[in-house]
């Protein structure tokens, strides 16, 4: 059954076409929330109010546009909110940096370990206003037009920011590279200042 | 390779074991939760809507009566007696001021003319001047 007609069951309350959109779904939401927060708990929970809200929200969803836009959007919208909740938060307790690490936040590639750590570092430095586009282009693969549509913006915008989340990646990975140290959780801002 | 092209090689995770029965737990308690905010929005809506009734018939009995009983002060003797009651006006800064209205009844039986052959016309009689005009003689 193809997604518009899932999505047309669900917003009659159907629970198993929901269940199916989840099967495709979870996934792709979980890795895309999880390359944007860099926290696989955080992500988990992220992504399942993600489906809660695509379960309640249903009827507000216009077929105009792919059903993975929509959802992504949702994704988007909570992790953005999330991500502005822990820029506001200024004190960290010890025992959530130790799940920090427990629960896997680095996964270490066996061919080059800190080279993957590296560019996760950089990553999360990104400003979310760059790092949500990069993350859309570069690793769950959407094209620039679907990624307007999926944070609403313009294409040009989008264009525009991807080649600056790239540039500021870049500069980063070339830093770490030199041997330079990151400054202490130094966030790139929207201009792409440290 | 540049850094934007080793993100797709990145290690993709996937979704925890449990997560469908997480969602479907916290599907059930958005649920509830919605169901009682339905409701508590329908009682709520009910009370308002019964409190906007009542002040209603509190502003009818208790303010527009007195208010059209200030406009009464030529109505009949027998009405008097239930117009003299006090009531109040709200004064700007917020204090009330009480008084009683004083209603002057007038008997206008005794204007009536004789002459007149039309029975209910009231001839409302002025003094003008006490003076009496006299004639000029030269």
């Amino acid at each position: 059954m193809d997604e518009q007609a899932l999505i047309r069951r669900v917003q009659d309350g159907d629970e198993q076409a929901f269940a199916q959109i989840m099967a495709l779904y979870k996934d792709r939401i979980v890795n895309y929330l999880y390359q944007f927060t860099g926290d696989y708990q955080k992500a988990a929970e992220l992504a399942q109010e993600t489906f809660v809200r695509i379960y309640f929200k249903a009827d507000k969803y216009r077929p105009i546009a792919p059903l993975s836009s929509w959802i992504y959007t949702i994704a988007s919208n909570l992790a953005k909110t999330e991500a502005k909740k822990a820029r506001r938060m200024t004190t960290v307790s010890i025992e959530d940096v130790v799940n920090h690490y427990s629960a896997g936040t680095y996964y270490e590639d066996p061919a080059d370990p800190g080279l993957i750590r590296n560019l996760r570092e950089a990553l999360e430095m990104l400003h979310p206003r760059y790092r949500i586009p990069v993350v859309l282009k570069d690793m769950e693969g959407f094209s620039q037009e679907e990624i307007a549509r999926i944070i609403r913006r313009p294409v040009g915008t989008v264009k525009a920011r991807i080649s600056r989340g790239r540039e500021q990646l870049k500069k980063q990975l070339e830093k770490a590279l030199e041997g330079k140290a990151y400054p202490a959780k130094q966030e790139v801002n929207e201009h792409g200042r440290a | 390779m540049e850094g934007h092209e080793l993100l797709g090689k990145m290690n993709r995770v996937k979704a925890p074991a449990d997560f469908d029965e997480r969602v479907f737990a916290k599907l059930g308690e958005a649920k509830a939760a919605h169901a009682r905010r339905k409701a508590a929005f329908r009682y709520a809506f009910a009370g308002s809507a019964a409190v906007l009734f009542v002040g209603i018939v509190l502003l009818n009995v208790f303010v527009l009566n007195t208010t059209s009983s200030r406009t009464l002060a030529g109505k009949g003797k027998s009405d008097a007696p239930a117009n003299q009651a006090s009531f109040s006006d709200r004064l700007g800064d917020g204090g009330v001021r009480t008084y009683l209205p004083v209603l002057e009844t007038v008997d206008y039986s005794n204007e009536y003319r004789n002459v007149s052959n039309q029975p209910r016309t009231v001839y409302i009689l002025e003094q003008v001047s006490e003076v009496r005009p006299t004639e000029i003689k030269y």
